[in-house]
């Protein structure tokens, strides 16, 4: 069953648009919750008077900050959040106060009715003045200006590197901040009955919330049950605990009564989370066959209000480098700063995505230096399986040069690149994510994806995990690996998922974690199902185990004809022992991480790679690119289900085109979103959307399930490099600054190059 | 997002419409609401009462049969851009049509209701929240453009693209009104609908409205041409950064009663005259489309209230301009060339 | 508030609606009918898309009033019963649905578009979805699903001849 296309287990809801997600969801009695925000980018809250708001009829509780004054945030390191304002606002769009109230009408007139005393601050906008400025502090614990973390790390001998190159260039970079614009706004209800707490919510991260909630309404978890319906899109933008999790739910225990929240867009886009900007200088020494000797890699991170999951990002931003490339010496320091603007957090390709940009299209600018072939100098520099890299990260599979030759040859690399006419150019370009995280979150030794399969007795089986899809599939893959495993069709298999109240804990959907993580848990499960019912089956057949082999839902002796027992008789007959029958599995990663500060991050059970190759078109008079198509080669170890690998690493490369071209996050001189809905935070159309063949390439990985990696997030690191690396092919510029802009892609071609 | 309280009035007749636009308070019209909706939503109006011309009897109406083209007023802009004879003599029109949104609002979005289409702003079109903290700029009625803080007016722009190609291609607009106890029509030429300030939208008298839209008759001598040429950052959906419309005749190998709109680069659609002067009566050529080119784009007046930046808006023009021109007419290039060898 | 009737998947429904309400709205909150999705709010995602009168339309834009006496297809509407529209089941088989939220709004358009043309050039396909926002799949496999929507449904069309 692995390998072959399987339509997804909740495709048919979908399509018949009866999927519940969790603004679909409507419980009896249920008020609406709304949030007031700030519209000043900084301010202290002097005083917020809620009387004429309570007042309102058909308003039921209105909430303040000092309502939950337990700060909370995503790392350990950053808990600097607060779900509404407790005395300062930092950025516009900040939640103050919320009420419930019994229709949105009536909630929004009531927050008409709340009048907040603001005393405006200055502001920081410009991550540069962040730096240096100590008068103004965004947030206290910012030791040095408004610095939330600055990192080092020397990894070989860096000096010596230089020296023994003989081509060192120097660039820098920059990269405009961006969203993940998901389809679906966040939305939480919260229910506060006699059973507790039960919160339904569009999360990537059950298990998050659920500790979040814990501590903030200082409940207990076992009180707490936090279940993430079907979830409309995700890209990091709900990695995190959100306000309107913690607001629902206060104002469900305060009501008596279920809340629901919805975001509107720009609620969403206040919320923001995603890519950071990026300010940055690299320099790489390379021999005269161009291979790398050092790397140097500065870069400042505007991280807007709050930490989110910055301090990850920012590590992420050098770790990341010494992939796919073999990197004998990496210098990397970088700073993240806090300003006031909505706070940047993960979004798809997580840390890596705009240094990936910044190393490849120099790469490229090597290659041209050097007189090599970017393809080339790629093959030359790649890493490979058993490697271990400057900064201890273990490739334990890499399927990166036949990538790199995949992607080439789609787009009929030696024959075409640097011969098409003016104005049409190839370009290509790599890279390489982490299969989830070595390490959790919070310190604990705990497994990081947790299985339990129940087997029901006439024949099917229930997969109960914590792992959340949110359109990625997940469910689907767990579906997968059980009916492989278990030799079960696909319509056997139930997959309860995602549910605090029922399911194991998983960590969640973030850096592309789950098929690994959860597969290889789900996979162990499935193992011990599958031996519990071999070793019933076996003593009431009176046959040995080793003799016995699962087919087609039977059960039977090694290559004999006729089957011994039905995969439900044999469920019976395990449970003649007295005990349900069940498998149980849990991943946790080896012990990986570097033997450093700032070892943790970067460290990943396996590693995805990729490559790109983008062809373009340059209208050389308006600046505008087109981009005909994208070749996505990506290493994701084995497809286990090959329609759903294409769609990630389609959707991923397209994600990344519009960051290449066409998506601004940023404020305006107030600190007010430039962007802040579908007409002005422009992601592409079904027009503009290049078209994209994925080409899967499988390297097996030892440690995956059936040998597969991630897929999810890496194909997006290729796809901006490939694309501006085309822009050089086409027009002979070579573009710094994303996204890509006709203005600036007219400048340099008026500069006459660099 | 919460509509703001209103009732609905559903007139059967022009006549009644206009009569309640006139002695109800607070009352605005609605075509398709593809552009009032999303308005209401954020605040930007509070009517009492919206009256619903989709109910009135026969203005939805889209009649080429004639001489011209004779459309009521909310006629969708799917069926204006699916009609063959718009497209084969009026293309201009049917080119605009089809470029408005998407498929679906097309659908709904009316030929009327994008001729009254409101100026828009990255500063205006917002929620309440992200205008508050700053003041009111001057087209909500405070003393300040946010777009252009030294100038004196506002600089909200036109980002309609039907009207430039009406404009273009001499198109005239039939209104009506309540005065005296009577419905007034009366009927004028589209471009002097606008006016030039963000703030103050139609140069219409209170409670008239538009109920149909005229395109005349292809002139007899000589053969008509016109187009739409729109520059956007996404090929759907998205309002024009800038945009050019083109209507001319052909006779005798010259250009004649040439028209040249903008759109999406002022606060409202502009007759580029300059480079009407440089095409009208010449033969085509490149070097002419250029100079015509040129001359448009000094008409345009972007300021930074949309996506891109003016300078990119502003080379759009020129760009778009001499693309259309050539497109419209350079296969009469090579025939002015053969003459002119032939006379050496 | 006024009553409002008119045929929702076939079915003549009443209702009681506020003029300051939209199709959206009422579909969801008033009626139950969940899969239209509130993606943008503003008209700019397609998330919302119905079809009235068999035209795709944005019900987030559309006051509810307008629906008198007319006729919605929601995404609820196309199955007969456990059996999918060919175009659910090509959605479904050829991996166009990731997150499932655009889909809805995705399906109708492209119905709205092959009930007028079966035999779909690609870059027809992308014109008629280009006012429905996709952020999972990049479009690829919705294109590939709509062409093998136009095959199925070419071939009953000539089946349904044949007889």
């Amino acid at each position: 069953m692995i390998g072959k296309s399987q339509p997804r287990i909740d495709g048919v809801s979908k399509v018949r648009g009866t999927a519940m997600y969790t603004d679909d969801i409507r419980l009896p009695g249920m008020l609406v919750g709304k949030l007031l925000r700030s519209p000043h980018a900084h301010a202290r809250v002097l005083h917020v008077d809620t009387s004429a708001a309570e007042a309102l009829p058909g308003v039921k509780a209105v909430i303040t900050g000092r309502d939950l004054p337990i700060a909370y945030g995503m790392l350990p390191v950053s808990q600097d959040e607060h779900a509404l304002a407790v005395d300062v606002v930092r950025h516009v769009g900040e939640p103050v106060a919320a009420v419930a109230a019994m229709d949105e009408r009536i909630a929004s007139r009531a927050l008409d009715l709340i009048n907040v005393d603001y005393e405006l601050l200055p502001a920081i906008l410009d991550p540069s003045e962040a730096l240096v400025r100590n008068d103004v502090k965004i947030q206290d614990r910012a030791v040095e200006a408004n610095v939330e973390r600055r990192v080092r790390l020397v990894f070989g001998d860096v000096e010596d590197g230089f020296r023994r190159a003989v081509h060192v260039r120097k660039d820098r970079f920059t990269k405009k901040g961006a969203g993940h614009a998901s389809l679906e706004p966040h939305a939480a209800i919260a229910s506060f009955t006699q059973d507790g707490l039960t919160l339904w919510t569009a999360t990537q991260v059950p298990h998050y919330v659920h500790r979040t909630l814990a501590r903030v309404l200082q409940m207990p978890m076992e009180r707490i049950r936090v279940i993430k319906p079907t979830l409309g899109g995700g890209f990091g933008g709900k990695g995190e605990p959100m306000p309107l999790e913690l607001v629902a739910s206060a104002l469900a225990v305060r009501c008596g009564r279920p809340v629901k929240i919805t975001y509107d867009r720009e609620e969403v886009f206040f919320t923001n989370r995603g890519r950071h900007a990026y300010t940055m200088e690299l320099e790489t020494g390379v021999t005269a066959e161009g291979l790398i000797t050092a790397v140097r890699f500065s870069c400042l991170l505007d991280g807007g209000a709050y930490g989110s999951f910055g301090v990850v990002t920012l590590y992420y931003s050098g770790q990341l480098l010494t992939l796919p490339y073999h990197v004998p010496a990496l210098e990397f320091q970088g700073a993240r700063v806090f300003t006031n603007k909505p706070a940047c957090g993960a979004q798809r390709g997580h840390g890596g995505v705009a240094p990936r940009f910044a190393f490849e299209v120099q790469l490229d600018r090597i290659a041209s230096d050097l007189g090599l072939d970017p393809v080339e100098i790629r093959l030359r520099n790649q890493v490979r399986s058993g490697d271990v890299t400057i900064n201890e990260l273990k490739v334990t599979s890499c399927g990166f040069g036949e990538c790199v030759e995949a992607a080439a040859e789609a787009v009929g690399w030696s024959r075409r690149r640097g011969r098409l006419p003016r104005g049409r150019g190839v370009g290509l370009a790599g890279g390489a994510y982490v299969s989830g995280a070595a390490l959790p979150i919070y310190f604990n030794d705990m497994p990081h994806s947790n299985v339990v399969i129940t087997a029901d007795r006439d024949g099917g089986v229930t997969v109960l995990s914590g792992a959340a899809d949110i359109g990625q599939g997940s469910d689907t893959m767990l579906a997968l690996v059980a009916a492989e495993v278990l030799s079960l069709p696909m319509e056997a298999v139930r997959v309860v998922a995602a549910d605090t109240g029922i399911t194991p804990v998983d960590l969640g959907s973030y850096s592309s974690r789950v098929t690994f993580m959860a597969g290889n848990a789900c996979r162990q499960a499935a193992e011990e199902l599958r031996d519990k019912l071999f070793a019933g089956a076996a003593e009431k057949l009176g046959l040995a185990v080793e003799d016995l082999e699962l087919r087609a839902g039977v059960i039977q002796k090694i290559s004999a004809a006729e089957p011994a027992m039905s995969f439900g008789e044999a469920v019976a007959a395990a449970e003649g022992a007295g005990v349900p029958l069940t498998g149980v599995g849990g991943y946790r990663p080896p012990d990986l991480a570097g033997r450093y500060k700032g070892g943790g991050v970067g460290p990943s059970p396996a590693y995805s790679f990729g490559a790109h190759a983008a062809e373009v078109e340059v209208d050389e008079l308006t600046g505008e690119v087109r981009v005909i198509r994208l070749a996505a080669a990506h290493d994701l170890g084995r497809a286990l289900n090959p329609v759903a690998a294409e769609g990630q690493v389609e959707g991923a490369a397209v994600m990344g085109f519009g960051e290449t071209l066409l998506e601004i996050h940023e404020v305006d001189g107030h600190g007010r979103l430039k962007a802040s809905d579908f007409l002005e935070y422009k992601f592409p159309t079904s027009l503009d959307a290049p078209e994209v063949e994925s080409l899967l390439v499988e390297s097996n990985d030892p440690q995956g399930p059936f040998g597969a990696k991630e897929v999810g997030e890496g194909s997006l690191h290729p796809a901006i490099p490939a694309i501006i690396n085309a822009v050089y092919d086409a027009a002979g510029v070579w573009i710094h600054d994303l996204p890509l802009q006709p203005h600036t892609v007219r400048a340099a071609i008026s500069r006459g190059g660099s | 997002m919460i509509l703001p309280k209103f009732e609905v009035e559903s007139p059967l007749s022009v006549e009644e419409a206009v009569r309640l636009l006139a002695t109800l308070k607070v009352a605005m019209p609605l075509a398709g609401g593809t552009g009032l909706i999303p308005a209401l939503k954020l605040g930007l109006h509070n009517p009492s009462v919206l009256v619903d011309l989709e109910s009135v009897e026969g203005l939805e109406a889209v009649d080429c049969t004639g001489a011209g083209v004779y459309m009521g007023a909310c006629a969708p802009l799917s069926v204006v851009a699916a009609e063959p004879r718009i497209w084969k003599d009026w293309r201009a029109l049917a080119e605009a049509a089809a470029s408005v949104g998407g498929p679906q609002l097309r659908n709904v979005g009316t030929i009327g209701g994008n001729v009254c289409l409101d100026t828009r702003c990255w500063f205006y079109d917002r929620t309440a929240t992200w205008r508050q903290a700053v003041e009111r700029c001057l087209k909500r009625g405070g003393d300040v453009c946010l777009a252009a803080p030294r100038s004196q007016r506002c600089h909200a722009v036109f980002a309609a693209d039907t009207p430039p190609a009406l404009i273009a291609l001499r198109g005239r607009v039939r209104t009506a009104r309540w005065s005296a106890e009577q419905c007034i029509r009366r009927e004028r030429f589209m471009e002097d609908l606008y006016c030039d300030e963000g703030s103050r939208g139609l140069q219409l008298d209170a409670g008239e409205i538009i109920t149909h839209v005229i395109v005349p008759p292809v002139i007899s001598a000589g053969e008509y041409r016109s187009g739409y040429l729109k520059y956007r950052l996404r090929r759907s959906i998205d309002f024009p950064l800038a945009a050019v419309a083109v209507g001319l005749r052909m006779a005798d190998g010259c250009m004649r009663d040439v028209r040249v709109v903008l759109g999406g680069v002022a606060s409202a659609p502009i007759m580029a005259l300059e480079a009407m002067q440089e095409l009208e009566g010449r033969e085509p050529n490149a070097e002419v489309a250029a100079r015509a080119a040129q001359a448009a784009a000094r008409a345009a007046r972007p300021v930074p209230n949309q996506a891109t930046t003016p300078g990119q808006r502003r080379l759009m023009v020129t760009v778009l301009t001499e693309r259309l021109l050539c497109k419209l007419t350079s296969d009469q290039y090579s025939s002015a060339r053969r003459d002119q060898e032939a006379m050496k | 508030m006024r009553i409002l009737r008119f045929t929702v998947n076939g079915d003549l429904v009443e209702i009681g609606a506020n003029d300051s309400e939209t199709l959206l709205e009422a579909l969801r909150d008033r009626l139950g009918l969940t899969g239209t999705k509130r993606g943008c709010d503003l008209g700019a995602c397609g998330a919302c898309t119905v079809l009235l009168d068999g035209r795709p339309i944005l019900s987030c834009l559309l006051p509810v009033w307008r629906v008198q006496g007319r006729v919605v297809t929601t995404i609820e509407g196309l199955a007969e019963g456990p059996k999918l529209h060919l175009l659910q089941e090509a959605f479904h088989m050829a991996g166009a649905v990731q997150c499932g939220f655009c889909t809805p709004g995705m399906i109708l358009s492209a119905k709205a578009y092959l009930d007028t043309n079966l035999n779909p050039a690609q870059g027809d396909i992308r014109e008629a979805l280009a006012g429905n926002l996709c952020r999972c799949t990049g479009y690829v496999k919705v294109v590939e699903a709509v062409k093998l929507a136009a095959t199925w449904m070419r071939d009953t069309t000539e089946r349904e001849a044949a007889r």
